[in-house]
């Protein structure tokens, strides 16, 4: 039989030559990167991936993993409606979405011609007690009623500040 | 922790090395344990989930993954049981959710492990309804490779395999559940030089050659082991023919040579052998019209009998010579010299590449010493284009042992990126570079130290004041307690070569590691050339021409002795030392300056596999096998002595090279009995009777013995009686894992440790002019990458010079723009390339691009060149 050693002691002294702390910051760095130009363009992925001393497949392959960092572009608003069970029980999250296509012509996972906003569908915002619920950029809207949507959406429209 | 230890799988006892993993325990004990991500060269995972076992405890059992838990003391493993039976089913089912069954259509049906697996341990019925994912299934994941999406069962492998050995993580997955993909970053494919090693660990078909793909099915292949001849390394491999054409190559696994890896040349550059445009039938040149016309075998070695025998007796035996490729096997090269020394009677024989190269006899102590050694010194070899094996086993010991790395090179190389040193130098300082690394090494040492720096600075007179004194790099050699200094044919060519080699051994010795030096070559079988003394100046087995002993040895196994005085080098039969000369697979002639030379020539023989620019040359051109349809044995850069066994059908009429030459001698001999070469009676004349031809001989004297080799092992049987240390390399012997002849059996003679460095450094380029590196680059426009698949041969970079960014900023030149590049020795255009890797006030133009530009201007001769780019 044979054995490699080197299979039997992966993490030997040296071993990928990566710096595990700067591998560590790799979802902050992610997180900054995406402040900047709203989701995470090649370039800025590139970037970080040099920072780091990483490969950019293995910061494209972290990047695309978690719905929370975006790798195509989107609008300035992002508009993520929760399709998790308790927004699912409470009302539906397919009626706030399919009210929200409606009114700005967009199916989830699009944005407005215009680029302002992006409608999305996500899993579970850990706010269940107060379904059903959404997010517009970093702010939070709970206990949605269809009246609810609308005051968002026009104060959107109307170039309203959010988050 | 004890170093031994024993467990129970499935009530057999096995004892194995603490830290082993069940799963290698299992194989041990003769159990299988099926495995999908698990690989024996890639660190443990878990991805899969197929190697599921029992583990059996006090408090009843527990499921887990073989492949990553390792051996304890005690243990009780079961891999037999119900559950672990129903576990396998469900992962297969789970894992056959997405996946294709393109069994029929798909390259690996017929040795896919998930196939075999799914016979073995699967349900036997599928119970999914529902649609299955539909992915891209031809996803180039480089110019080379497709990955076929639907098929992949996210294992790893490559990703892994990839990281771990060629630390490149190019492939990564990427989304998340049921949508997770292998892929790379867009815009940059894989490019790893042995990436091509996924295809072969791919458990399924979802990595395909693009180059073999569609061409087999696995089972209908006669599969032969061979050995590459792309590069000195001589990895192992498999040559895969169906109805006469090879279709396709693997890796065959030797531990001391290639562990199971192999490099992209060596996999997928083998259409030259079964091209369309190969040699099928001899051509001579017809007297009337000029040009070559077909012809038979017996015409056209009738033809060269007649022509260089006509040659020798109207000017002498040193009016003709050979040059050979450094290419071809032991059988070929030796008998290319006998025939040169032992019939024609002269030492005129060379390589391309040979005797100007200060090369040393040895080779590379040993392969599997770079995994022991703890600082590798590289002096102008750049291992990851010219020998991309060697950079892989370099890689795996600085990532996995904490090696170091000392390159010294005009350009920063891609190993220069590891921990170590990197020291640029200009083409032609080298010598005084090392000169100046031993004295800082002596000086180090302290008194003694003293004198010898005292010494080097008087042998060194010109070197410019006292040398830098590299505080950081003397204390990395002293540091050092198994190095490696490993030298190429770049800084070994010319009287600066010589010197080079020489201040490296010094600096060598003053380490202690005199005998830890190597030279690794260009040509792949450029050991074995060597060591059949297909030099000048060299008899077979390194002896020199002037010694009467071993030229009488030879003799009696020749019935003639060769000559005592050396014979002309390759670059003096060029250029004119020369009336006859014969070459054996060599594109000499691509240099519109070599073809210029070799038309001056009364006659010229080429024998290759295409219609070269020299084989146009030629009077007559003689159609040789390539590698893969002849039986012979080629020796790599550790002396392992390597079988090449036929694996496919001669193309057309070709010949081995052996077996040519063999039928050329015996032609040769015939004419000689008769007395007369120049005259040749036609093919179909009767052979003259016996008794005729030994009255002839009679009166001759002492005569070449008959050549009587019916195959390449009988001619590998003499080898072992011209050449000591070949005495046991029996084909049989050889094996298919080959035989390392012994550096102690060669008393490498330290003739010129003491030879001063005579060379004044290389001055610094004026402002304007650039000092020329051609260091070689992996995909180049060498003669089998010209007749390679489309799909290879696309690789092939244009014509190109790169230049140090902050050069191109200060001359002001864009890159992009096409420069005329002149020096004393000739001027190309080049496209301008913007290369940080190379040094400011050089400028880097590859060995071997299409039209040779390099060579044009004077690169490879192993002098300084300045180059004045306009
Ligand atoms: S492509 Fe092959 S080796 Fe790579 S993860 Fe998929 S199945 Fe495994
Ligand atoms: S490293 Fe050299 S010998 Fe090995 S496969 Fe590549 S070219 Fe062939
Ligand atoms: S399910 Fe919508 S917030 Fe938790
Ligand atoms: S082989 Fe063990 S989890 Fe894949």
């Amino acid at each position: 039989m044979t054995m490699d050693a080197a299979r039997q002691t992966p993490h030997a002294p040296g071993a990928g030559l990566v710096d595990p702390t700067k591998q560590a910051m790799l979802l902050s760095a992610l997180y900054l990167a995406q402040e900047q130009a709203g989701y995470l363009t090649p370039a800025a992925i590139e970037r970080v991936a040099q920072r780091l001393g990483l490969s950019p497949g293995q910061v494209y392959s972290v990047a695309s993993f978690y719905s929370l960092f975006r790798i195509e572009p989107v609008g300035r608003y992002v508009i993520q409606v929760c399709k998790g069970l308790s927004c699912y029980l409470c009302g539906g999250a397919e009626k706030v979405a399919d009210y929200i296509s409606a009114k700005l012509g967009i199916r989830p996972g699009e944005t407005t011609p215009d680029g302002r906003i992006t409608l999305e569908l996500v899993e579970c915002l850990a706010s269940c007690g107060t379904a059903p619920a959404m997010r517009i950029n970093d702010q939070l809207y709970e206990n949605l009623t269809l009246d609810a949507i609308d005051l968002a959406l026009e104060r959107l429209l109307e170039g309203g500040e959010h988050g | 922790m004890p170093d031994q230890v024993t467990l129970t799988i499935d009530d057999v006892k096995v004892t194995v090395p603490a830290g082993t993993l069940v799963v290698d325990a299992a194989k041990a004990a003769g159990i299988d344990i099926p495995v999908f991500c698990s690989h024996p060269k890639l660190d443990p995972l878990g991805a899969c989930r197929m190697c599921l076992v029992e583990f059996v405890g006090s408090r009843g059992s527990r499921l887990d993954t073989a492949c990553t838990v390792r051996v304890a003391e005690g243990m009780a493993v079961r891999t037999n049981t119900e559950q672990v039976k129903a576990v396998r089913e469900a992962n297969l089912g789970f894992i056959l959710i997405n996946h294709p069954l393109d069994c029929p259509i798909c390259d690996k049906g017929g040795e896919c492990p998930l196939q075999d697996q799914t016979m073995a341990y699967g349900p036997g019925v599928s119970q999914f309804v529902e649609p299955k994912r539909h992915k891209n299934k031809r996803y180039p994941i480089s110019d080379l490779i497709l990955l076929d999406q639907e098929r992949c069962i996210l294992c790893w492998r490559c990703i892994r395999y990839l990281e771990e050995w060629e630390d490149k993580p190019q492939l990564g997955l990427f989304e998340r559940g049921g949508e997770t993909m292998i892929d790379t970053f867009p815009g940059q494919p894989v490019d790893a030089k042995t990436s091509g090693s996924i295809i072969d660990i791919c458990p399924v078909g979802a990595l395909t050659n693009r180059v073999a793909r569609f061409r087999y099915r696995p089972w209908e292949l006669k599969k032969t082991p061979s050995v590459c001849n792309h590069c000195p390394v001589g990895c192992n491999l498999r040559l895969d023919e169906r109805v006469h054409a090879l279709r396709r190559i693997v890796a065959r696994e030797n531990m001391a040579v290639n562990d199971e890896w192999i490099c992209d040349k060596g996999r997928f550059v083998h259409q030259f052998v079964d091209h369309p445009e190969r040699l099928k039938k001899p051509l001579v040149r017809d007297a009337q019209r000029g040009t070559l016309r077909e012809a038979t075998w017996d015409e056209a070695l009738d033809r060269v009998v007649e022509k260089l025998g006509a040659l020798v007796e109207a000017n002498g035996p040193n009016t003709v010579g050979g040059i050979a490729s450094p290419r071809v096997s032991n059988e070929a090269a030796y008998l290319f010299q006998k025939f040169f020394r032992a019939l024609v009677g002269t030492n005129n024989v060379d390589f391309a590449g040979g005797s100007a190269v200060r090369a040393w006899p040895t080779g590379l102590s040993a392969i599997t010493d770079i995994a022991r050694s703890d600082l590798i010194v590289l002096v102008g070899f750049d291992p990851s284009e010219a020998a991309p094996l060697l950079a892989v086993h370099i890689k795996r010991v600085v990532l996995r042992k904490g090696a170091k790395l000392l390159i010294i090179h005009p350009r920063r190389i891609e190993l220069a990126k590891y921990p170590g040193a990197y020291l640029p130098v200009l083409p032609g300082n080298e010598a005084a570079l090392l000169g100046e690394l031993a004295a800082a090494v002596q000086a180090s040492k302290g008194v003694r130290g003293q004198e010898a720096r005292g010494k080097q600075a008087a042998r060194n007179p010109q070197s410019p004041g006292p040398g830098p004194q590299y505080p950081d790099v003397v204390a990395l050699l002293a540091a050092a307690k198994s190095p490696l200094f490993i030298y190429g044919p770049d800084v070994a060519r010319g009287e600066r070569g010589r010197a080079t080699v020489a201040a490296l051994l010094n600096l060598a010795t003053a380490l202690g590691q005199g005998d830890k030096l190597a030279y690794i070559g260009a040509g792949a079988n450029e050991q074995g050339v060597r060591d059949m003394g297909l030099l000048p100046d060299t008899l077979p087995g390194y002896a020199p021409v002037s010694d009467a002993a071993v030229r009488e040895r030879l003799g009696k196994l020749w019935g003639l002795q060769p000559p005592a005085e050396a014979g002309q080098t390759c670059a003096r039969m060029i250029g004119g030392g020369v009336k006859g000369l014969f070459v054996m697979g060599d594109n000499l002639a691509a240099l519109p300056a070599v073809a210029e030379a070799l038309r001056k020539l009364d006659f010229l023989v080429v024998q290759d596999l295409f219609l070269t620019e020299t084989a146009q040359l030629a009077d007559v051109v003689l159609p040789a096998c390539s590698f893969a349809e002849a039986d012979g044995t080629y020796t790599n850069l550790e002396r392992r002595v390597q079988r090449g066994p036929q694996g496919i059908r001669a193309v057309g009429e070709s010949k081995a090279d052996w077996a040519i030459l063999t039928a050329l001698a015996e032609k040769w001999l015939a004419a000689e009995g008769r007395g007369d070469r120049s005259g040749v009676a036609p093919a179909a004349a009767p052979e003259l009777p016996d008794w005729k031809r030994k009255k002839r001989k009679a009166k001759t004297g002492p005569a070449a013995k008959p050549w009587n080799y019916p195959t390449a092992q009988s001619v590998l049987e003499e080898i072992g009686k011209a050449v000591p240390f070949y005495a046991t390399m029996r084909w049989e012997a050889l094996g298919e894992g080959g035989l390392q002849w012994s550096a102690r059996d060669l008393r490498v003679g330290v003739r010129d440790s003491g030879l001063s460095n005579t060379q004044s450094p290389t001055s610094n380029p004026r402002p304007g002019e650039f000092l020329l590196v051609s260091s070689p680059l992996f995909w180049d426009a060498s003669l089998f990458m010209q007749y390679a698949a489309d799909q290879v041969r696309q690789l092939i970079p244009a014509p190109f010079v790169a230049l140090n960014p902050a050069d191109l900023a200060t001359a002001k030149l864009a890159e992009g723009s096409q420069m005329t590049l002149t020096s004393p020795h000739g001027s190309v255009i080049l496209t301008l390339k913007a290369d940080a890797s190379v040094q400011p006030g050089t400028v880097w133009i590859p060995a071997t691009l299409p039209g040779l530009p390099a060579e044009t201007l004077g690169g490879g001769r192993g002098e300084p060149i300045s180059v004045v780019v306009r």
